[in-house]
C-alpha cells in the first residue's frame, strides 16, 4: 500500500448527519420511500467520505452510515437470529440485542452493495470496510439454540467468512474485523483467537482487526496469534497504559494506536496528538504504527467529530514534518 | 406443592420510552417534573407487575438510576461521575464513581426516592416488602475510580458511611445489599477476609432485614466467607452456576437464601421443573427458607422476556 508514514485511519462509524436521521424517521413513519430513503443513505456516505477527505484520513470508510447497529446489522441478515425488543447499553443508549434461535447460516451478501457504493465515491483505492467479528456477534446475542457460545462463534465465524470472501471480490482491499468483546472473558477468550482466524482464513486482503474498552490483559498474551496485519486498540481514554502491556508481550503486529477519545466532547489539539505519537514511538516503530481514534465516532456529535479528526491528522502531519526534517522519512 | 418465597432483585429494563424522557430532561426539553412524573408513573406499573407475579419482596425496578453504581451518587457525597466502563462481561456500561477525597453519607435524595416508592407500593396496592438497595462495600470499592483511599481503607469508610444511609432508611422497608464482586477473581484474599469485619460496621445497629445479592458467579472456595457475612438473606446466582449447586446446598442447613433462578442475561426461558427441583432441594438439605428470583439485574435482557420470566415463577406452586 502506497501511505505516508503514520497512516491515519478511523475506526468506522461516524455521526449520522442530521438529516439523514430524520429521513430514516420519516421513512419508519411512511412519509418517505424506501427508493428515496437509499439516496439518502448514499448521499450519506458521499458526505461522510467528502468529510474524511477533508480532514485528510488516508484509510477513510463510508461512517457505516447504512448500518444501524453493528451486530444488530448482520443479525438482521444471517440466518439463525430473531430480536425480541430494545436493551440498554448505558444511560439512555440502546440496542437491539438479537436471539439465536435456530442454527446460523450464511443467507445472501450484506456488505456487498455497501463496497460497491463505497468503490464508486471513495477518493483512494485504500478505503476500508467494516465487518463484527464472530467472538463479539457470539457475545452481544442470547444462545438459545446452541450448546454453548464457541459452538455458535464458529458457525459465526464461517458466515463471516463467506462475506468476507464476497467482500474481496467486490473490491475491497482493506477489511476490519470489529472485536470489541473479544476480552469479555478470560476462559473464552483462547478459542476465541481461533475463531476469528476462521473468519479471516483464506483472506487476501489487508487485514485489520479492533479491540476497544476493557481489560487488555485478558487478550495480552494472544495478540499475535491473531492472523491479521494489524490490531488497533482504544488507548487514549487509558492514557496509552496498555503500551507496556502490549510490550510485554512482545505484540509485534502493526498497532493501530487510538489517540482520540471518542467518549469525550473535549476536542484533542493537534500539540496533544503530536506528543501522545511522539510517545507511541518510543514503544514501537514508526513502520508499525498506524493513527486512528479510539473507536467509532458515531456517538458524538458530527462537529466534534470532524474537529477531533482535523486535530488527528493535524497532530500526525507535524510528526511527519519533524520526520522529514530529521531526515527519518523521505522528503 | 412446593413452599417458596419470590423476591424481585435489582433493576427491571429501562423501557426505551422513558430512555426518550430522559434525554429529553438531560437535553433541557422538558424540567424535572415531567421527568419525575413518568418515572413515578413507569414505577408504578412495575410494582404492579410484582404484584401480579405475587412477589413478597420488590425493589423499585431501580428505573430512576442509569446503573447500579448510579444509585450510591444519591447517597454517598463526594465522588463525580467518570468514564464509562463494562459492567463484568456484560456489553452494559456503568459509570465509575472518581473518588478523590472523602466520601460521606448524603442520604438525602435517596430517602426521598425511597419514600415516594413507598407510597406508589401504597396506590398500587403492593403488600410485600419493599427494598432499598445498597452497593456491597467490596463492589463499591472495586468499582469506583478510587484515587484517595487504599481498596481496604475504602471498603470500611464506605461501609462506615453505608452504615447511617442504612440508619436512616425507614425500618418498613428491606435493605438489598448488591455485591456482584465477591466472587469475581483476582481479589485479594486480605481484602475478602476484612469483608466479615466491614460488613458488622456496616450493618451495625441496622434492624431491618437484609438480603445479600451477589451474581453471575459462583466461587465454591469463597462460599465459607460468603455465609459469615452478617444478613439474613445470602441470595446467590445459581442458574448460571448450576454445576456447582451441590457445594451450595452443602452450606445452607438453617439458613435463609435467595437463589437466582431466572438467568437475566439470557431470553431463553427457564422449564419450571428446573425451577422446582432447585427449590426443593433447597429445602431438603435444610434451608429455612429458599426465596426465588431473578438472578441479576434485568437490564441485560428486553423488558418483554423480563414480564415473561417474572410470570413463570406464577406458576411454580403455592407461595410461602
Amino acid at each position: 500500500m502506497n501511505l505516508p508514514p503514520l497512516p491515519t485511519t478511523v475506526i468506522g462509524s461516524y455521526p449520522r448527519p442530521k438529516w439523514l436521521r430524520e429521513a430514516i424517521s420519516s421513512a419508519k413513519n411512511g412519509r418517505m420511500s424506501q427508493e428515496d430513503l437509499q439516496e439518502a443513505f448514499n448521499d450519506a456516505a458521499i458526505t461522510v467520505m467528502r468529510d474524511h477527505q477533508v480532514a485528510g484520513i488516508d484509510v477513510p470508510t463510508d461512517g457505516e452510515v447504512k448500518r444501524d447497529e453493528m451486530v444488530e446489522f448482520f443479525a438482521e441478515r444471517l440466518k439463525g437470529f430473531r430480536f425480541y425488543g430494545p436493551v440498554r447499553v448505558w444511560g439512555t443508549a440502546y440496542y437491539r440485542k438479537p436471539s439465536v434461535v435456530s442454527k446460523i447460516e450464511y443467507n445472501k451478501p450484506m456488505l456487498v452493495d455497501e463496497v460497491q457504493f463505497t468503490k464508486s465515491i471513495t477518493y483512494t483505492p485504500y478505503f476500508k470496510v467494516t465487518i463484527t467479528g464472530p467472538y463479539t456477534m457470539a457475545f452481544w446475542s442470547y444462545n438459545e439454540y446452541y450448546k454453548d457460545r464457541r459452538e455458535m462463534a464458529f458457525d459465526l465465524a464461517k458466515a463471516i467468512n463467506a462475506e468476507i470472501r464476497n467482500l474481496v471480490e467486490a473490491g475491497a482491499s482493506v477489511i476490519q474485523v470489529d472485536e470489541p468483546a473479544i476480552h469479555s472473558s478470560a476462559e473464552e477468550v483462547e478459542w476465541a483467537v481461533e475463531a476469528v482466524n476462521e473468519s479471516v482464513k483464506g483472506i487476501n486482503a489487508k487485514l485489520m482487526l479492533h479491540i476497544c474498552y476493557g481489560d487488555y490483559k485478558i487478550v495480552a498474551p494472544y495478540l499475535n496469534d491473531f492472523k491479521v496485519d494489524q490490531i488497533n486498540f482504544a488507548l487514549k481514554i487509558y492514557n496509552y497504559k496498555p503500551l507496556k502491556l502490549f510490550k510485554e508481550h512482545g505484540y509485534d503486529k502493526e498497532i493501530g494506536a487510538g489517540v482520540i477519545d471518542v467518549h469525550n466532547r473535549n476536542v484533542e489539539s493537534p500539540e496533544e496528538v503530536y506528543k501522545d505519537i511522539k510517545r507511541l514511538m518510543e514503544y514501537f516503530p514508526m513502520e508499525k504504527i498506524w493513527i486512528n481514534p479510539d473507536c467509532g465516532l458515531k456517538l458524538l456529535p458530527r462537529n466534534i467529530a470532524f474537529s477531533k479528526m482535523m486535530s488527528m491528522v493535524k497532530g500526525v502531519q507535524m510528526v511527519r514534518e519533524e520526520l522529514k526534517k530529521s531526515g527519518t522519512v523521505g522528503k | 406443592m412446593i413452599k417458596f418465597t419470590i423476591s424481585i432483585v435489582g433493576s427491571y429494563p429501562r423501557a426505551i420510552s422513558l430512555g426518550k424522557v430522559f434525554s429529553r430532561y438531560r437535553s433541557g426539553k422538558i424540567d424535572k417534573t415531567v421527568l419525575d412524573k413518568e418515572i413515578a408513573k413507569r414505577t408504578s406499573g412495575f410494582m404492579s407487575l410484582a404484584k401480579d407475579v405475587g412477589a413478597s419482596y420488590t425493589t423499585d425496578g431501580l428505573l430512576r438510576w442509569d446503573d447500579l453504581m448510579d444509585v450510591t451518587f444519591s447517597y454517598i457525597s463526594g465522588p463525580t461521575k467518570g468514564e464509562l466502563m463494562r459492567f463484568y462481561d456484560n456489553n452494559f456500561y456503568y459509570r465509575k464513581p472518581v473518588i478523590k477525597g472523602e466520601i460521606k453519607a448524603q442520604p438525602d435524595e435517596y430517602i426521598k426516592t425511597l419514600q415516594e416508592d413507598m407510597e406508589i407500593a401504597k396506590k398500587v396496592g403492593y403488600t410485600g416488602k419493599l427494598k432499598a438497595v445498597i452497593v456491597g462495600p467490596l463492589t463499591y470499592a472495586l468499582l469506583s475510580d478510587n484515587r484517595h483511599y487504599d481498596d481496604e481503607e475504602l471498603v470500611f469508610a464506605y461501609a462506615k458511611e453505608v452504615n447511617s444511609v442504612m440508619k436512616a432508611i425507614s425500618s418498613e422497608l428491606v435493605i438489598e445489599i448488591h455485591e456482584p464482586s465477591f466472587f469475581e477473581k483476582g481479589i485479594k484474599t486480605s481484602l475478602i477476609s476484612k469483608l466479615e469485619e466491614a460488613y458488622s460496621e456496616m450493618v451495625k445497629g441496622v434492624n431491618n432485614e437484609k438480603h445479600l445479592i451477589t451474581y453471575f458467579r459462583v466461587n465454591p472456595s469463597k462460599l465459607e466467607t460468603f455465609f459469615k457475612l452478617p444478613v439474613e438473606v445470602h441470595g446467590l446466582d445459581v442458574i448460571e452456576n448450576i454445576n456447582l449447586l451441590a457445594q451450595v446446598y452443602a452450606r445452607i442447613a438453617k439458613r435463609r437464601v435467595f437463589f437466582g433462578v431466572l438467568n437475566t442475561r439470557n431470553t431463553k426461558l427457564e422449564k419450571i421443573s428446573t425451577i422446582r427441583r432447585i427449590i426443593n432441594k433447597g429445602y431438603q438439605k435444610g434451608a429455612s427458607q429458599v426465596i426465588v428470583g431473578n438472578a441479576a439485574p434485568m437490564d441485560f435482557i428486553p423488558e418483554m422476556i423480563a414480564v415473561r420470566k417474572l410470570k413463570l415463577l406464577k406458576k411454580l406452586g403455592d407461595k410461602s
